[in-house]
C-alpha cells in the first residue's frame, strides 16, 4: 500500500523531483562544478556580461574579453585571442565541504581568459560560481531551521493533541502568541537583539534559530488536529484496552500513521524556510559577504543602476522562485494522490 | 452569545500580554541597555550611570520592569527613539497609516479581482481563462515579494511610468488638494499592484475550490432547479456561500501580508512600518523595534477583529448559532 502511494508520487513527479537533485547536486558539489571560488575577485572585470564557450578552431573556446568602458562597464572581445576550455582540469584549490583538498573543477579556462557562464558582480566574482554556493548555503540553513521548527512543532502538536485539557490550552495559546506577530517583524525583532559585527558563522546559527523559532506553531497546530482526529480512531482504543502507554501509543501508533500527512506538511513548509532565509539575507540581516545565499547576491542588485548594468545580478531571484515552485509542486502532487493529506 | 464574546476577548487578553512579554524579553535580552552608551562616555562617572540605574528602575527586578513598562505602555509612552531622537509612539503614528493604506488598498486590489475571475474560472474548470490563471496563481505563490518588487523596480526604472521612492514628490505633500492626492496615488500605485499580485495566487485558489464545493450542495441544485439565471446563481448564491472560508483564511492572511509589505517599502522606499522596523534594526534601536513588533501585532490584531466581525455580519448561520 505504501509503496504503490510513493511509487505514484514518484511517476507522476518527475519533473520537480528531477529539478530537485539537479539543486542538491549542485549544492554539494558547488567547489567541483564552479569554475571559480565564491570570493576569487577580478576587480578589473566589474559587471562583465556572460561570456559562452563556442566552437572555435575546432574546439571549444572562450573569447577573451577586456574593459572597453570602466564608467558604463563596456566590455568588447580581444580579436583574435580565444582561450579553450578544459575539462577536469586543474583550477583553483579547494576543500569539499571543509573534509578534502582538491583542485580538480568539471571546466576551467587558462588566463588570460575567464569563463563566465552567468556574468559577474561588481566585484568581477563569477555568478554562476556564486549561486551554486549559494544553493547549498541556503539549502543547508533552512533545512536545519525547518528540521529544529518541524521537530519542536510535531512534539508541541502531539503534546497538545494528546492530552487535551489546561496542556492543549497552554500550547494553543503560546502558539496564537507567535502566529500574532507578522512573521517579518519578529524575525527582525529577534536580530535586532543580537549585536551587529558577528561572523558569519555565528549569524547563520542565529537566523537559523530564529527561523525555527517562528516557524513551530504553524506545524504545532496542523499536528495537533490530525492527532485529535487520530486518538478517537479504533487503533488507539484498542490498543489502550491492551494495556499499552500513552507513550507507546503516541510513537508507535499515531506518529506512524500520520506520517505520511507530515511529510506533505514537511515538504510544504520548506518554501518559507527559504523565503524566509533569503528575506532576511537580502536585507543584510541575514547571511553576510562574502559568503553567498540566494539572499544576498540578488541584494547585489537592489539599487537600478545595478540592475540596469548587471540584470544577469536577477538571476538568484529565479533560482529562489524555482526552487519554491519545485517544492510547491511536490506538495501538492503528493497530497493529491493521497487522501491522508485531507484527513484534518 | 456574550459568554462566547467573553472567551473570545480573555484569548485576546492572554495573547496580548503573551506579545508584550515576548517583546519585553527580547528587549531584556538584548546586550546592554540604554545607558551603555552613556557608560562609555569617560565624562560619565560611574555614580551618575548607578544613580539614573536607580532613577530608571533598571535595579529592580526583571518581573518588577516588565510591570512598570506595562504601566507606561498604557499610558501612552514606548519610550524613546535614540536615532530619531522623538519618542517611538510619535513615530509610529506617522508611519502606521501609511502601511494601513498599502496593505488595505493591496487587499481591496487582490480581493476585487481574484474573487470574481475564480467564480467565473469554477464555473468552466479547466478552460483556457482558469488554466492561465491557476497557472498564474501558482507563479503569484512562489515568488517571493522582495522579488517582484525588484522587478517592479526595473519596470519603473525602464518606463519611467511610476515614481520610486517616497510616497510624495518633494513638496506633494504640502501642496494639499486634489494634485496632492494624486501625487499620493501614483506612488501607492506600484507598490500596491507588487503586494496585491503576491497574494492573488492563494486567493484565487482557495475561492475556486470553494466555489467548487459549494456547487455540489443541495442548496445549490435547489436554486438551480427554480430556474435562476446563471448569473444570480454565481453571484448571490455561491459567491456568499463560497467566501466564509476565505474571511476565516483571512486573519492568517493578513500576517503573510504585513511581512509581505514590509519588504515592498524597504524596496520601492515606501515610508511605512516596515522601513522603519529595518532602520531600527540596523541602528540598534531597540525601543523602536519594539515599538514596531506591538504595532505589527496590533494591525493583525485588529484585522483578525474585522474578519470574525464580517464573518458574523454575512453568514446567517454563525448569527444563528450566537443567539442560541
Amino acid at each position: 500500500m505504501k509503496t504503490k502511494k510513493t511509487g505514484v508520487v514518484f511517476r507522476r513527479s518527475r519533473i520537480p523531483l528531477t529539478i530537485l537533485l539537479v539543486f542538491f547536486v549542485s549544492g554539494l558539489f558547488a567547489e567541483f562544478l564552479a569554475p571559480y571560488r565564491y570570493d576569487s575577485v577580478r576587480f578589473d572585470l566589474s559587471y562583465m556580461p556572460p561570456v559562452w564557450p563556442s566552437v572555435h578552431r575546432g574546439r571549444l573556446e572562450v573569447p577573451v574579453m577586456t574593459l572597453a568602458d570602466p564608467v558604463l562597464h563596456h566590455f568588447r572581445r580581444v580579436p583574435g585571442k580565444w582561450v579553450p576550455v578544459r575539462f577536469f582540469c586543474r583550477g583553483e584549490r579547494y576543500r569539499w565541504m571543509g573534509l578534502f583538498s582538491a583542485r580538480h573543477h568539471l571546466f576551467c579556462v587558462g588566463r588570460p581568459g575567464r569563463i563566465s557562464l552567468l556574468g559577474l558582480d561588481l566585484l568581477g566574482r563569477d555568478l554562476f560560481s556564486r549561486l551554486l554556493y549559494g544553493v547549498r548555503f541556503s539549502f543547508l540553513l533552512s533545512f536545519s531551521a525547518v528540521s529544529i521548527s518541524f521537530f519542536v512543532g510535531v512534539l508541541a502538536g502531539l503534546l497538545a493533541g494528546t492530552s487535551g485539557g489546561w496542556v492543549d490550552q497552554l500550547v494553543m495559546r503560546v502558539g496564537e502568541i507567535f502566529m500574532a506577530i507578522p512573521s517579518l517583524y519578529l524575525l527582525m525583532g529577534i536580530r535586532a537583539v543580537f549585536p551587529p559585527g558577528l561572523s558569519t558563522m555565528e549569524v547563520t546559527l542565529i537566523v537559523t534559530g530564529a527561523l525555527a523559532f517562528v516557524g513551530w506553531a504553524g506545524l504545532a497546530r496542523v499536528v495537533r488536529g490530525v492527532a485529535r482526529s487520530l486518538r478517537e480512531e479504533e487503533f488507539v482504543l484498542a490498543a489502550r484496552s491492551v494495556g499499552v502507554s500513552w507513550w507507546g501509543i503516541w510513537i508507535r501508533h499515531i506518529l506512524p500513521n500520520m506520517s505520511y500527512y507530515l511529510l506533505v506538511a514537511l515538504t510544504l513548509s520548506i518554501p518559507a524556510f527559504i523565503v524566509g532565509e533569503a528575506g532576511l539575507s537580502f536585507l543584510g540581516l541575514g547571511v553576510s559577504e562574502p559568503h553567498p545565499s540566494l539572499g544576498n547576491i540578488l541584494a547585489e542588485s537592489q539599487s537600478l543602476p545595478a540592475m540596469k548594468a548587471a540584470p544577469w545580478l536577477l538571476l538568484s531571484g529565479l533560482v529562489i522562485v524555482s526552487i519554491v515552485i519545485v517544492f510547491n509542486l511536490l506538495g501538492d502532487q503528493m497530497r493529491n494522490s493521497d487522501d491522508a493529506g485531507k484527513r484534518p | 452569545m456574550i459568554r462566547k464574546i467573553l472567551t473570545r476577548l480573555l484569548h485576546l487578553a492572554v495573547v496580548l500580554l503573551g506579545i508584550l512579554f515576548l517583546s519585553f524579553l527580547l528587549i531584556h535580552m538584548a546586550p546592554g541597555n540604554f545607558l551603555s552608551q552613556m557608560a562609555m562616555n569617560p565624562q560619565v562617572s560611574p555614580e551618575i550611570i548607578r544613580r539614573l540605574n536607580v532613577l530608571y528602575g533598571l535595579d529592580k527586578p526583571f518581573y518588577v520592569q516588565f510591570l512598570d513598562w506595562i504601566g507606561a505602555l498604557f499610558r501612552g509612552n514606548l519610550g524613546y527613539s535614540f536615532s530619531y531622537h522623538v519618542p517611538v509612539v510619535q513615530l509610529l503614528l506617522s508611519r502606521i497609516p501609511l502601511t494601513l493604506l498599502l496593505t488595505a488598498s493591496a487587499v481591496c486590489l487582490s480581493w476585487g479581482v481574484a474573487l470574481p475571475f475564480a467564480v467565473y474560472g469554477a464555473s468552466r474548470p479547466n478552460g483556457w481563462l482558469d488554466r492561465t490563471l491557476t497557472g498564474f496563481s501558482y507563479l503569484s505563490i512562489s515568488i517571493p515579494s522582495f522579488f517582484l518588487a525588484l522587478l517592479g523596480v526595473l519596470l519603473a526604472g525602464a518606463t519611467g511610468w511610476f515614481p520610486i521612492g517616497g510616497a510624495h514628490n518633494v513638496g506633494g505633500a504640502e501642496s494639499g488638494g486634489v494634485a496632492g492626492w494624486l501625487d499620493l496615488l501614483r506612488h501607492l500605485t506600484l507598490p500596491a499592484l507588487t503586494l496585491a499580485l503576491g497574494s492573488f495566487g492563494v486567493l484565487y485558489r482557495l475561492m475556486r475550490s470553494s466555489v467548487m464545493e459549494a456547487e455540489s450542495k443541495p442548496f445549490f441544485a435547489a436554486a438551480r432547479a427554480r430556474g435562476l439565471s446563471p448569473s444570480i446563481l454565481r453571484y448571490r448564491y455561491l459567491f456568499r456561500n463560497a467566501v466564509n472560508p476565505l474571511i476565516t483564511l483571512f486573519g492568517m492572511e493578513l500576517g503573510g501580508l504585513l511581512s509581505g509589505a514590509a519588504f515592498v517599502e524597504m524596496v520601492y522606499g515606501w515610508p511605512g512600518m516596515g522601513r522603519l522596523m529595518l532602520h531600527a534594526v540596523l541602528t540598534e534601536d531597540l525601543y523602536l523595534v519594539m515599538g514596531g513588533i506591538l504595532a505589527g501585532s496590533a494591525m493583525l490584531l485588529l484585522g483578525n477583529m474585522l474578519a470574525d466581525g464580517a464573518l458574523y455580519l454575512l453568514d446567517p448561520r454563525i448569527r444563528e448559532e450566537g443567539s442560541k
